[in-house]
């Protein structure tokens, strides 16, 4: 089973990639699970855009591009996307 | 009167009697509005502007610097230019950064407030404080940069110029007024400029303003330079706001084809990741700022071929690319630099074209070449438009009074409210944005309010308009208020834990005032009501508070599910209203009439 993460802006920089497909043991898991595996995966990513579990405050994540979700807790299905990007969207 | 911070006066100069008036700004006045799009707004009222029409020899045209300019804090060298707006018919405060803030206001005032019409087309000269008009003498029909080139190499380099292009000149109503590459941009500043007969302003002066506590302003302002380079500014410093392109196509929130979808297909093609790949960039900062945003892109792909480079900002990509359907990235930087060159607001030239490529392939309008996805069809177009000839003397006027020309319910459909163009930002994906559109005194406009922020966070569910929508409206469109007031750039806003707090720490070590953050809040929602006042007055009218009919009748091609609700959009304009402390459509109080008049 995966989720995949797609990455956007500087999260996509930083890790050089602009999807990542995550395999995930159980059917769901969390998005704190998952910025710890993407911090295994990218280190220079987890410098930049995570603290821990979480979000640093300048990026945000979103489920399947419909809701944004910050909180580590946060369920993210099996098969589900889950989009990284920055939270500041002016220009 | 000695005011830390400012000079306690402006100039009001009327360019038909060439006579220059000294006017006292009183302490109350300053505190109140503090500077910027604040201190323009309330000269604007002073000036009765409103009843004027914005391109007649009356009415105003507003410089406001502000009590930030100067000082070592990261990117305050910026002034505003505040008018009516021929294309409103609406108040319009545009920003601009860079040495001319600084220049105008050593030249020894607050602000600059125009007046008249200059006998024959000229170039206004302050130095230092003493007013002089110029004939053009060859700057005729130039292009901004090129406008800026002459006027230096004849006054010399440390003359600071502002100036319109030809489209100012010929008074398209989306006209800019440009300075070193950068642009007061939106509603038509230009226009006004053109009308009072001014291809160029010159500014330079020596007489610097002091601080009340410049040590403890340096250390502030070393901290702040430290903390503008953090992650909260990445996203600028590394690929310039372009960087929005992927990510609203991936939310469906990349207006595309005159907002007929949501995505664009070829939006990879130009995206700044896939720029930066086959071009030559670089990256350059305005005067005082430690961000550098501006990334520019060369024109060409072969590195070989001249090295011409052109700024590519997200609302250029997105309004001269996708919403023309335009998927060529040669294509998008070539119309953004005639953009630049001819002084044009690009937002509304791109939504304006779109608007007509909409109504050609509707059978609405007769012009056959006018064609989405047609790169040829948008150059000619950006010509047509600058040199009011043919049909881009129709285009020239924007999409709302284009709509009126074309008739059979186009109105529908152009993409604007209040007469300003939409940006970037589709509305039926981004709701929460939908309602500041909606109420924003100046129209359409992701710079008065940053509403966006909340439909790229948790509070709201983007897609839908919720009962939270009205108050975290007001919260960003105050907070864009106050920064377009001190100034300050909103490319630092995520750097502020306090904004608030820190703006009236700022304001402190400036002024010597014992500000505080709840009276700046208190000052922000002033000058968010004086605009409203202004808009009254010009003949302002509930209904003009919507979206066009497209975002409540047709849903997104490619997402099926967003539409706007019209009945709850009107329940939180109401609420807006309410919580505003304005009447329930949108009037002030006579409480905060009188209050606004006794400024």
């Amino acid at each position: 089973m995966f989720v995949l993460v797609e990455l956007f802006g500087i999260p996509r920089q930083r890790a050089g990639q602009a999807v990542v497909k995550l395999e995930v043991c159980e059917k769901s898991t969390c998005l704190g699970n998952i910025v710890l595996q993407l911090a295994e995966l990218f280190p220079d990513l987890a410098e930049e855009c995570f603290k821990g579990q979480q979000l640093q405050t300048g990026y945000v994540a979103s489920l399947g591009g419909k809701t944004f979700v910050r909180s580590p807790g946060t369920k993210v299905q099996a098969g589900e996307s889950l989009l990284i990007m920055s939270a500041d969207s002016g220009g | 009167m000695s005011h830390f911070g400012y000079h306690g006066h402006y100039l009001r100069i009327d360019l038909e009697t060439e006579q220059v008036t000294r006017v006292p700004l009183g302490a109350e006045v300053l505190r109140r509005y503090l500077g910027g799009s604040g201190l323009g707004t309330h000269l604007l009222l002073r000036e009765n502007a409103a009843i004027h029409d914005s391109l007649a020899p009356e009415a105003a045209l507003v410089f406001a610097f502000s009590p930030l300019v100067g000082s070592p804090l990261t990117t305050s060298a910026k002034f505003a230019v505040v008018s009516k707006s021929p294309l409103t018919d609406r108040i319009n405060d545009s920003l601009a950064s860079s040495g001319f803030a600084m220049a105008g206001k050593q030249s020894g005032c607050d602000a600059l407030v125009l007046v008249g019409r200059a006998r024959q087309n000229s170039v206004l000269l302050l130095d230092d404080g003493r007013f002089e008009l110029l004939p053009v003498q060859g700057l005729a029909g130039q292009g901004t940069q090129q406008t800026e080139r002459m006027l230096q190499k004849q006054l010399g380099n440390d003359w600071q110029i502002a100036s319109i292009g030809p489209a100012g000149e010929n008074l398209v109503r989306y006209a800019t007024i440009s300075h070193a590459g950068r642009h007061a941009g939106r509603g038509g500043a230009g226009a006004v400029m053109g009308a009072k007969n001014l291809k160029a302003i010159a500014v330079r002066g020596s007489q610097r303003v002091t601080w009340a506590d410049g040590d403890r302003l340096n250390a502030y302002a070393k901290d702040l330079a430290l903390r503008s380079v953090g992650p909260e500014t990445a996203k600028y410093r590394e690929l310039g706001t372009a960087s929005n392109v992927l990510a609203f196509n991936r939310l469906h929130a990349l207006p595309t084809r005159n907002f007929q979808q949501g995505s664009f297909a070829a939006a990879d093609q130009l995206a700044p990741e896939t720029l930066a790949v086959n071009r030559v960039t670089d990256r350059s900062y305005c005067s005082a700022c430690t961000i550098g945003c501006e990334h520019r892109y060369s024109l060409e792909e072969d590195p070989a071929t001249d090295g011409e480079s052109v700024r590519l900002e997200y609302e250029n990509v997105f309004a001269l690319g996708p919403l023309c359907g335009i998927e060529d990235a040669h294509a998008v930087l070539k119309a953004s630099q005639m953009c630049d060159q001819y002084g044009l607001d690009t937002v509304s030239t791109g939504g304006t074209i779109a608007f007509a490529m909409e109504c050609v392939q509707r059978g609405l309008l007769d012009v056959s070449w006018l064609k989405f996805g047609d790169s040829e069809a948008l150059w000619r177009a950006i010509d047509l438009i600058a040199e009011r000839r043919e049909i881009g003397d129709q285009l020239a006027e924007g999409s709302r009074r284009m709509a009126g020309w074309v008739g059979q319910d186009s109105l529908a459909f152009a993409p604007q409210v209040k007469g300003l163009e939409i940006p970037g930002y589709e509305p039926r994906a981004l709701q929460t944005m939908a309602l500041g559109f909606a109420v924003g005194t100046r129209g359409a406009d992701h710079n008065r309010s940053g509403a966006y922020e909340v439909d790229f966070s948790e509070r709201v569910d983007r897609r839908n308009l919720q009962n939270e929508s009205a108050a975290l409206a007001i919260e960003t469109e105050d907070k864009a208020a106050l920064m377009d007031s001190l100034i300050l750039c909103k490319f630092l806003r995520g750097v502020f834990q306090d904004f608030y707090q820190e703006a009236a720490h700022i304001l402190q070590l400036i002024t010597g005032w014992d500000v505080t953050s709840s009276e700046l809040k208190s000052n922000a929602a002033h000058i968010v009501s004086a605009k409203k006042l202004f808009n009254i007055r010009a003949g302002w009218h509930p209904k003009e508070d919507t979206l066009p009919a497209r975002f409540f009748d047709e849903s997104l091609d490619d997402d099926r599910q967003t539409k706007i609700s019209r009945s709850k959009l009107d329940e939180l304009i109401e609420s807006y209203n309410q919580l505003r402390g304005w009447t329930q459509d949108g009037y002030l109080s006579s409480q905060q009439e009188r209050e606004l008049e006794c400024d």
